[in-house]
């Protein structure tokens, strides 16, 4: 992607965005084919970089799998961040079951797909055991996430 | 149709008869039989559409039975002992998401020390995991419990396990009813799940809960549960009518009618307390039994009517709470409260020691002559000798050593002198 310089337009609901700049001047944040999976209102801490990470991944599955996705989660900060009661903001359909288990339950979810004949839709499942974070982990400076799991750099996608 | 075959044989053909869709196991003796013949089952292409995963654990197993079940799949699975204890995280998660996954527990002893024969320790050891548990006292019970346990699960959308005794039921070859496909497909509906994963309507299952809901959210699987006392015997009405035989149901009363001595049970030790009972009742002893179907939910009010003329009741334990005693005993004793009934425990068969006729006739007799104590955990066929001798030695010296070496040593199983 080319590089683009953010613009921020600031609108009555005091929202920052920049969607009502020229299409050409749009960062990406604002374009209109963003698929958003992962929706304002969650409550990772500012600037989190699994937040972004999992956004861009799963916009990009979306994008690839025409929406026709379902996320298989690992227990961790994603997983709370995005989803306490009542809220979530999961736009797709998505699955959280232990903190060790995301690529077994993603391996089911594609089996019952298979099973099903929904060969249009994929699966996508987060590698949480195999990511366990060392010293030279990429996560933000005093995430609480890499003390414990963090997993996002670890998630892959699975074709049904 | 009647066939003879192996019990696990007998409940992989009622399994796929049940048309899952995905089957995810890992093999574990004596569970390893069924899987086996099920994953033949779907090579030959004989069970289809169905996917077979031979995952690398357990854990794995229920964690892809998890995936299935939510994507909305009839998902199954079957372990034995160490497995079960293995995909332990996972049993309690099926149950709190409201998974209806059915599976099979070929009941097996727990180690240490390590051993592969049957008991139920296993399935004791996570009776409170949240799944329902149906305990089959004969091979055909456990071919008409796995119909029911689909049916059930669906319907209250929890998983349910079906309690097999390793190798007693697993591996004796018998004739057996076998339930035709057709029948099968008028008794089990399609599986429509209350929750599944959709791209063309996207749900978030597995949300965090904080302490605003959670208690909510727990007491809606007890609810559930509670539900399933009153579903258990409906379903079991239903099979009768669709099979033409009676099976499951909460509770299984034997030559209990104008009885003062009850002897309760789970399991396939249940037949050999009937042939018991009937001697005894040849000989004038109003003696019956009690077998217990369904243990979660425990079917409290049932438990207690069935008991409220008994005098005496007997528990056959086929595992125990160390430092507390007979598990089964003290749900009973729940549904005792208030009644003046005397309860004797007795743990029988761990580890796969047989349950024999004869040493159920002693204890019996004992019962109903007043030589045995009530309220106090006994052991069937127990060998104190062995046992005081090793307590002996942990008196004697501080490296007293292995226990399981030392007795060995004593029985004469290992040669040489014991420490
Ligand atoms: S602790 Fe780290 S991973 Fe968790 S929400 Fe904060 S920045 Fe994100």
């Amino acid at each position: 992607m080319a590089h683009r310089p953010v613009k921020f337009f600031q609108v009555g609901s005091f929202a920052a965005g920049n969607r009502l700049l020229e299409e050409a001047e749009r960062s990406v944040q604002s374009d209109r084919e963003r698929a958003n999976a992962l929706t304002k209102g969650h409550r990772a801490c500012q600037g989190c970089g699994e937040a972004l990470g999992a956004r861009y991944v799963l916009d990009a599955a979306l994008r690839v799998t025409g929406g026709k996705l379902i996320a298989a989660n690992a227990t961790g900060c994603l997983e709370v961040f995005s989803t306490p009661y009542p809220e979530s903001s999961w736009q797709l359909p998505w699955l959280h079951s232990l903190f060790g288990n995301a690529p077994a339950v993603a391996s089911g979810i594609a089996a019952a797909l298979r099973a099903k004949g929904r060969t249009d839709v994929r699966v996508i499942g987060q590698g949480a055991t195999a990511a366990r974070s060392t010293s030279a982990s990429p996560a933000c400076r005093g995430c609480s996430s890499a003390a414990t799991t963090c997993s996002t750099s670890a998630t892959t996608t699975r074709r049904t | 149709m009647r066939d003879q075959l192996e019990g696990s044989r007998a409940i992989a053909r009622a399994v796929a008869a049940c048309r899952p869709e995905v089957i995810s196991a890992y093999p574990i003796s004596p569970q390893t039989h069924i899987v086996e013949a099920l994953s033949d089952l779907v090579r030959t292409g004989e069970l289809a559409p169905c996917e077979y995963l031979p995952v690398e654990s357990e854990f794995a197993a229920m964690s892809a039975a998890i995936g299935a079940s939510a994507a909305g799949a009839r998902a199954y699975t079957a372990t034995a002992s160490q497995g079960l204890l293995y995909m332990a995280e996972a049993l309690f998660n099926a149950s709190g998401l409201g998974l209806p996954i059915v599976m099979t527990l070929a009941n097996r002893a727990l180690g240490a020390p390590i051993n592969i024969w049957n008991d139920h320790s296993d399935s004791m050891s996570l009776r409170d995991s949240g799944w329902i548990q149906l305990y089959a006292e004969s091979n055909q019970a456990a071919i008409d419990l796995h119909l029911q346990a689909f049916k059930l699960a669906e319907e209250l959308s929890l998983p349910v396990m079906v309690c097999v005794d390793g190798y007693v039921l697993t591996h004796a070859v018998e004739p057996l009813e076998l339930p035709a496909q057709e029948q099968v497909d008028g008794f089990l509906p399609r599986y429509e799940p209350r929750q599944v994963l959709d791209p063309d309507a996207p749900v978030t299952i597995g949300a965090m809960v904080g302490p605003e809901a959670f208690t909510e959210v727990r007491y809606l699987a007890h609810a559930k549960q509670m539900h399933a006392l009153d579903l258990v015997p409906e379903i079991a009405s239903e099979f009768a009518g669709a099979f033409g035989r009676p099976s499951g149901g909460l509770l299984r009363r034997y030559r209990t009618a104008e009885a003062d001595t009850i002897v309760v049970a789970l399991g396939s030790v249940l037949g050999t307390i009937a042939d018991v009972v009937d001697e005894l009742r040849d000989e004038g002893a109003r003696i019956g039994a009690l077998g217990i179907t369904c243990f979660r939910p425990f079917p409290l009010e049932e438990i207690r009517e069935a008991l409220r003329h008994a005098e005496r009741v007997v528990l056959v334990e086929r595992a125990f709470a160390v430092g507390m005693g007979g598990i089964v005993g003290q749900n009973v004793r729940l549904a005792l409260q208030g009644q003046p009934t005397v309860v004797y425990d007795v743990v029988a068969g761990l580890g796969g020691r047989a349950v024999t006729t004869r040493s159920l006739r002693r204890l019996f007799a004992d019962v109903l002559e007043g030589r045995l104590e009530p309220n106090r955990l006994h052991f069937l066929d127990m060998d104190w000798k062995l046992v005081e001798r090793e307590l002996h030695r942990l008196q004697e010296r501080r490296r007293s050593g292995p226990h399981a070496e030392n007795i060995l040593r004593d029985v004469g199983v290992i040669a040489g002198r014991s420490h």
